[in-house]
């Protein structure tokens, strides 16, 4: 199983620990990370203290994004700043039908004056989960249960493939090239 | 023409002078609203104070622009106070290829919302009612489409033409409606892909 995970670099500093617990607990569940770029982030920040979001190249990273979710099974948003972004892939997940869970630390002074609070509420769609935390431990454990619940819904099957001499030549033409792998073919 | 307009419901105060002027100039392009929430959020701030949405039925608001965004034929967002709301209704706009014009008062270059290219998304900065006016008036006349049927000239070459002769005469459909009906697999086939 592959996710994406996203969150806000408005208050980076305040929210990483939280962002590698979801990160640790996808490691721990055996679920592959789509794309780190928790660390990248974290070491951006430190070499350039004070840097500006406009230095960023912003079309590439939603472009990034963009793509990744189309090949995820499911997406994490580390909600707590509701930000435009979030909304945009959010209904980009939904729209591709992949389960969203959306997590908020709701003791956040912020969260309490934040009106996308209740918007967010108002998404009533079966694959969106909207889910507040306070603890590290909280977020361990609604992580896990969100694995859970999607592993009992993906099932890997392994099956024999009896293939003909031609079907069998079209097969392994792109394999010798090492363009695709067996499975992915 | 049918028209959604998305904002932002708690800067109403400070919003709804450029609200309305979205409103006039839909009204004065011959176009309609899907869903006037405008009026139905300065009704509400009467009663209430303008940050007290607690008592909004948001479930029924969400699932009513999500409607109004199915019916509509281009979309308008005043994105000043821009947020998760704007986001998501951008996104499921572009995603059901209707147009979508971004208007906002605050200067976003630089700024991740400017990063989301679309060739159906045009994002626009503006200052004033008048400036607001012309950006709109410029967007819903670029988009307007003819509701009557349109035509126009439609070359082809041996092999269709052949082609199209012989199902006309095994389905007693006329050459255009077979057209019709290709190009309408084809939309459908591209909507669920």
């Amino acid at each position: 199983m592959k996710m994406h995970v996203i969150g806000s670099l408005r208050e980076f500093d305040d929210d990483i620990d939280f962002i590698r617990t979801i990160l640790k607990t996808l490691r721990d569940n055996r679920v592959l990370l789509a794309h780190n770029w928790v660390d990248a982030a974290a070491d951006r920040r430190k070499r350039q203290a004070g840097h500006q979001e406009t230095s960023f190249d912003w079309q590439e990273l939603v472009d990034t994004n963009i793509s990744i979710l189309k090949e995820v099974d499911a997406l994490i948003v580390e909600g707590s700043r509701f930000n435009y972004s979030q909304g945009f892939q959010t209904a980009i997940a939904l729209q591709n039908k992949k389960p969203v869970l959306n997590l908020y630390r709701e003791d956040l002074p912020e969260y309490k004056e934040w009106p996308d609070k209740l918007f967010v509420s108002g998404i009533s769609h079966p694959l969106f989960t909207s889910k507040p935390y306070k603890t590290q431990e909280d977020l361990e454990k609604i992580v896990g249960e969100f694995i859970d619940g999607l592993s009992a819904k993906t099932h890997e099957l392994d099956i024999k493939l009896a293939l003909d001499a031609p079907a069998y030549e079209k097969l392994d033409q792109p394999l010798r090239a090492r363009v695709k792998a067996e499975r992915a073919l | 023409m049918i028209v959604q307009i998305i904002g932002n419901a708690r800067h109403l105060t400070e919003d709804l002078p450029f609200l309305h002027a979205i409103l006039e100039v839909v009204h004065d392009n011959g176009a309609v609203v899907a869903r006037d929430w405008i009026s139905a959020a300065q009704n509400h701030a009467i009663n209430h104070s303008e940050q007290d949405d607690t008592n909004v039925e948001w479930d029924d608001a969400h699932k009513e622009n999500t409607e109004a965004i199915s019916r509509a034929d281009i979309i308008i967002i005043e994105a000043t106070n821009y947020g998760f709301p704007e986001g998501f209704y951008t996104s499921q706009a572009l995603q059901q290829k209707k147009p979508v014009l971004l208007v906002t008062r605050e200067d976003i270059r630089g700024r991740l919302i400017y990063g989301i290219k679309h060739k159906l998304l045009l994002t626009q900065h503006y200052d004033t009612q008048e400036n607001l006016k012309k950006v709109l008036a410029k967007f819903i006349k670029a988009n307007t489409i003819a509701t009557k049927d349109l035509r126009f000239n439609f070359f082809i070459d041996r092999q269709i033409y052949s082609y199209l002769r012989e199902v006309s005469y095994e389905t007693g459909k006329n050459k255009s409606e077979i057209i019709r009906e290709l190009l309408e697999q084809e939309i459908d086939k591209q909507e669920k892909s």
